[in-house]
């Protein structure tokens, strides 16, 4: 991890958004085994340098599209924890007033065009919105992240092939974590690399340690400023992992079948805890002051946590507002 | 007035529109170059530009997703499918995109575009480009569903559909494309939920979509020489559903015939009949009727597909089966 | 194959038919859904068309003939079909009921009306599980018009063959004159023509009364025309076989025939049993006078009989029941029938909720209700409804008499006149005297299925006791 080309601020920035991600999620975790939240989270523990990451090389207007697994988008580009949190326990107080839930949280105050429980879903939606920013010339990007298998869905081909074919403002960051719930990816796709298809569309294709969040900053940047110079979109595949299974509960037994240890090792390569270690390391931060900023992380998740569970489910018949705008149902 | 063909009704509608508004961007098929499959954007590009009109692959779930991002980030995509079979294809992003985005996000997005495309049979394209949508995808929430009948209804219809800022399908008739019409010189917005009444009678209600609206107002002619007097509604959109007009009617007339191109199955028909039952039971008169394809896939031959596809005298029958 | 046309039971408590009128001669050509005859119900005279086509080969019964329902009437067949076989059976089956086959040729039958004859109607009006094969429309339609569906025999033109709105207007057009079945009954029975009544009811409808007020006028006009026309009423002046000269022939039929059916019905079905018992008026009659003098409501005996039938019902609530399918229901509200005569005959109005009106309420109450029945007025929600009955004729000198219950109640009180009599009286020591005192009898009828006798002695009884005691008729 390169850390020696960043100042402490820099530093730290990308820390106290990972270990934000991370407490969250923590958080997220304890709320489903208490029985407090209904139905399903995709935990992004794991893969938080690559949100980090990507994010960092945004500007505050551009458009990202996000997945199921979207949590960690969402605190990277800085949306308000406690009503993520609301949301994901269907309170009225969440992002989508409880319609939502963990799958769709949309922030289009933070430029989140919704997280998307369809697989692949998102992509030509940010693929439409970087036309947008083309076509108004607006200087704006769309990221559109996406998981290892949604390279495997029609979409990911028929908008990375518009994108292409019209330069198009657009990144596409593919967050290979090994596994389409259970199915390794490397069962069923045949390059070893997902970003080789670029080659395809005669776009740039990289592959970074999604591990690294300077790695993939340094990837997203590049990217981020070739859609925005007009030249058009760029995939990167950041190789990470998920230290939980595809949803909280899931065992995840699946993952041994090719190697026993195969969890432990990605675990050693923690993104969190490596950036605190090398970064203190670097003398560029100390102990002290690495601790005082988790200790106001963990103050903001702790009022996240009791702000979601203090609030009010919404009543029934809001389930019957927000399908239109305009007209009757 | 002035007599034009329907596809140039179409035409006229989108060139008005982006000649107004410049966030309108078109994406579709065939649309640009040769001005659409069904010479309804004939001129546009060279007008607007291709940025405007654009000519896209084969991708339509890609291009209906596109419309969804440019729709959220502050365009009004509309969106041409060549034809409503291919809303199958990009079903994903018509029903759990477009259609759900802004219940998802708690009202934080409007998804304003609209999708057109056309419906029916009788040209020999067979199974996969002779079907009508419209009651498929009124079974979703969240999109609204507009039939237009003649060349000043798509007009004004089609008009509406782009200015709405909800996701509109706005589905055109292929058989009508060709066919000439009288219509306004200036041709207004026409109201979403507003059903029009072609004709007024006091006998029976037919409640009809697209063309059937036309094949609906023949079969009144010649039952009016016989003594029965029908009451033709052009329903204009399904979803949201003028029941109100349509209760107005039946209160008066007692008997109802929908009459629809679509498959009859779980169709438009059956919703009307079951909301008719619902609200004015005591004043029907009959079982509620009506005119459809029936339950096969569309065939080929001119020799099969003819006799399926609800026409005029279908109409004529089925009423007259309530007047022995 | 020859078809046997049968008497049509047209309604659930139907038992005969009267034929009103053929529409068809034998050797007349019939078409399916035609008009064959008419029938005459308790409540209208109603057509029955046929129900294939064919000839018309017997009429076994003639024009005013009265016959239990589902006995053969006539028969129908093919034109060139031999039917005697049939017909022979049609009487078999004719005579197995009682009833002997017309022997003379039907008389010709008068001009069937051109319209029904040519209407094409399918016949069938009731769907294959017998329920009424009619629309919501027309439903709804005949609900606002007051237009009963039970027994409504109409051809539907309708939706395979329903009834639709259009039946039911056609069908009160052709019945223009909208009438209650009791004021129609009336008007038969006075020999009133309907059409010449206008209606105070709901949609102008009939009523009772409005036949009652024509009643009223007809006698006024007849008592002014010449005596010729009163000489010529039915029967007036002819013989009998055995040399008995009939004064006048008056139907058994409309309200006399109601009346007299309902009394049938209640004498054969609840097993009568009487109580009687002899009541001394003469602190009754002085309190009477005392309440008189006090105000201005002049209250009558029966207003006090009334108060201690009240009392009693009360105390046994078993007397204020009635028979409802397999339920014995006893009620809380005492709706108190008064029989009083109308022009019409006997009706019954009560007074409702009588339970919480002291006799001078009882009595302001009632008599309205008295003036109305013999005006012959009273809405029917008067005279229905009712839990206990009493019927009073002390005013005409009798004795004493026996009433017959008025169903589903399960008593009735009658009452006789009050007269002087001599009366064994003991006082307090026990020493007796023979005083003149004011004696009245009461007779109680009870339903013997429901009210065992013990209870009814000690009913009439109580109602003795506290006429005798009158300071408890007005606390």
């Amino acid at each position: 991890m390169n850390v020696a080309k960043y100042n402490a601020d820099q530093l730290m920035s990308f820390y106290e958004t990972m270990f934000k991600m991370r407490r969250f999620e923590e958080e997220t975790f304890e709320f489903y085994k208490k029985g407090m939240m209904a139905g399903l989270a995709h935990l992004y523990m794991g893969e938080e340098a690559v949100a980090t990451g990507v994010c960092a090389a945004l500007k505050d207007n551009d458009y990202i599209g996000s997945t199921h697994r979207g949590h960690g988008h969402l605190v990277a580009r800085g949306a308000d924890i406690s009503k993520m949190m609301a949301e994901i326990l269907g309170k009225q107080t969440g992002y989508s007033n409880g319609k939502g839930g963990s799958m769709h949280i949309m922030a289009m105050d933070k430029g989140i065009l919704g997280a998307n429980g369809i697989v692949g879903g998102e992509i030509p939606i940010a693929t439409g919105a970087a036309y947008t920013a083309k076509y108004k010339k607006t200087d704006q990007v769309a990221v559109s992240f996406m998981g290892d298998s949604a390279t495997n869905e029609g979409t990911f081909h028929e908008s990375i092939n518009m994108a292409a074919a019209w330069d198009l403002p657009c990144v596409y960051v593919i967050e290979n974590n090994l596994y389409g719930i259970s199915v390794d990816i490397r069962d069923v796709t045949n390059t070893p690399d997902l970003a080789v298809r670029a080659k395809a569309y005669d776009i740039p294709g990289v592959v970074v340690d999604g591990m690294d969040v300077i790695a993939v900053y340094e990837a997203a940047g590049k990217a981020v400023k070739r859609a925005r110079e007009g030249k058009g979109p760029t995939i990167i595949e950041c190789k990470t992992y998920r230290w939980q299974g595809h949803h909280v509960g899931d065992p995840a037994e699946y993952r041994q079948r090719r190697n026993k240890t195969e969890k432990e090792e990605w675990m050693e390569r923690c993104p969190v805890k490596n950036l605190r270690k090398e970064m203190i390391e670097s003398g560029k931060v100390t102990e002290a002051e690495v601790s005082a900023l988790e200790e106001k992380i963990e103050a903001e998740i702790q009022e996240a946590v009791k702000f979601a569970a203090d609030s009010p489910y919404p009543d029934a018949a809001d389930a019957f507002t927000d399908v239109f705008q305009e007209g009757t149902l | 007035m002035k007599q034009i063909k329907y596809a140039q009704a179409v035409c006229e509608a989108l060139d008005e529109e982006m000649a107004r508004d410049e966030n309108i961007v078109m994406i579709g098929e065939d649309i640009g170059f040769i001005g659409g499959n069904f010479k309804t954007t004939v001129g546009l590009m060279e007008k607007y530009g291709d940025l405007r009109v654009k000519d896209s692959p084969i991708s339509e779930q890609g291009i209906v997703g596109m419309g969804v991002g440019m729709a959220l980030t502050g365009l009004r995509p509309v969106v041409e499918l060549m034809f409503s079979d291919f809303l199958l294809v990009a079903a994903d992003q018509v029903i759990n995109q477009m259609a759900k985005i802004r219940y998802m996000s708690g009202g934080q997005a409007n998804v304003p575009m609209t999708i057109r495309c056309p419906i029916g049979a009788g040209r020999s394209s067979a199974a996969q480009h002779s079907q009508s949508m419209q009651a498929l995808v009124s079974q979703f929430p969240g999109c609204k569903v507009v039939v237009p009948s003649t060349a000043q209804e798509v007009k004004g219809l089609l008009k509406t559909a782009i200015r709405d800022n909800d996701p509109v399908i706005l589905f055109e008739h292929k058989m009508e494309y060709n066919k000439t019409y009288e219509i306004d010189d200036v041709v207004e917005p026409i109201p979403f939920g507003k059903a029009r009444i072609a004709r007024e009678g006091k006998d029976i209600t037919i409640v009809a979509t697209s063309s059937m609206v036309m094949k609906s107002e023949e079969a009144a002619e010649k039952l009016a020489k016989e003594g029965i007097d029908c009451e033709v509604i052009d329903l204009r959109t399904i979803v949201p559903l003028d029941k109100e007009t349509i209760i107005e009617s039946v209160k008066k007339t007692g008997k109802l015939i929908v009459a629809d191109e679509a498959h009859e199955r779980c169709g438009i028909g059956a919703e009307i009949a079951a909301a008719v039952a619902d609200e004015v039971f005591y004043y029907l008169d009959a079982p509620c009727g009506r005119v459809n394809n029936p339950n096969v896939p569309l065939p080929f031959s001119p020799a099969l597909e003819f006799p399926l596809i609800p026409s005029a005298d279908k109409v004529y029958d089925k009423v007259k089966t309530y007047f022995k | 194959m020859a078809e046997i046309i049968i008497m049509p039971k047209l309604g659930f408590n139907m038992n005969e038919g009267k034929l009103v009128q053929w529409y068809k001669s034998e050797g007349d050509a019939i078409s399916k859904g035609e008009p064959l005859f008419s029938v005459e119900t308790d409540k209208t005279n109603m057509d029955i068309e046929a129900t294939s086509d064919g000839v018309v080969k017997k009429l076994l019964i003639t024009e005013g003939d009265q016959i239990p329902v589902t006995l053969p009437i006539a028969v129908v067949g093919g034109e060139d079909e031999d039917a005697s076989a049939v017909i022979a059976d049609a009487i078999a089956q004719l005579q197995g009921g009682g009833v002997a086959a017309a022997e003379e040729e039907a008389p010709a039958a008068a001009e069937a009306p051109a319209e029904k004859a040519e209407a094409k109607v399918p016949a069938a009006i009731t769907g294959a599980n017998g329920r009424l094969k009619i629309s919501p429309r027309a439903r709804r339609v005949a609900a606002e018009n007051d237009l009963s569906l039970e027994g409504l025999e109409i051809a539907g033109t309708g939706w395979q063959g329903g009834i639709c709105e259009q039946d039911i207007l056609d069908y009160l057009a052709s019945n223009k004159v909208k009438a209650t079945p009791v004021a129609a009954a009336m008007a038969q029975a006075e020999g009133i023509d309907l059409a010449a009544i206008t209606g105070t009811g709901v949609h102008g409808k009939i009523m009772k009364e409005d036949v009652a007020a024509a009643v009223q006028a007809k006698k006024a006009a007849g008592n002014k025309s010449d005596a010729a026309q009163a000489d010529a009423a039915d029967g007036a002046g002819e013989f009998t076989e055995d040399g008995k000269e009939i004064l006048e022939k008056v139907p058994y039929a409309g309200v006399r025939k109601v009346i007299g059916d309902r009394m049938s019905e209640s004498k054969f079905t609840a097993p009568h049993l009487y109580f009687t018992q002899k009541v001394d008026l003469q602190k009754l009659l002085e309190t009477r006078k005392q309440v008189n003098g006090a105000q201005d409501k002049k209250t009558s005996v029966t207003d006090y009989i009334a108060r201690a039938t009240i009392i009693a019902l009360q105390k046994y609530p078993e007397m204020n029941a009635s028979l409802v399918g397999d339920t014995i229901v006893k009620y809380k509200s005492v709706n108190l029938g008064i029989a009083v005569a109308s022009p019409t005959g006997l009706i019954v109005p009560n007074v409702k909720d009588a339970q919480n009106l002291s006799v001078v309420e009882l009595s302001k109450a009632a008599t309205p209700l008295f003036d109305k029945a013999r005006q012959g007025k009273l809405a029917i929600q008067e005279y229905t409804g009712g839990t206990f009955t009493i019927s009073n004729l002390g005013m005409f000198g009798i004795e004493n008499f026996t009433a017959i219950i008025n169903p589903p109640e399960v008593g009735i009180l009658s009452i006789s006149s009050t007269k002087d009599e001599p009366v064994v009286i003991a006082d307090e020591a026990g020493n007796k005297s023979i005083e003149i005192r004011p004696m009245m009898n009461i007779q109680l009828t009870v339903d013997h299925r429901i009210i065992d006798g013990l209870l009814a002695a000690q009913f009439v009884t109580e109602i003795k006791k506290l006429l005798e005691n009158p300071i408890s008729l007005l606390v």
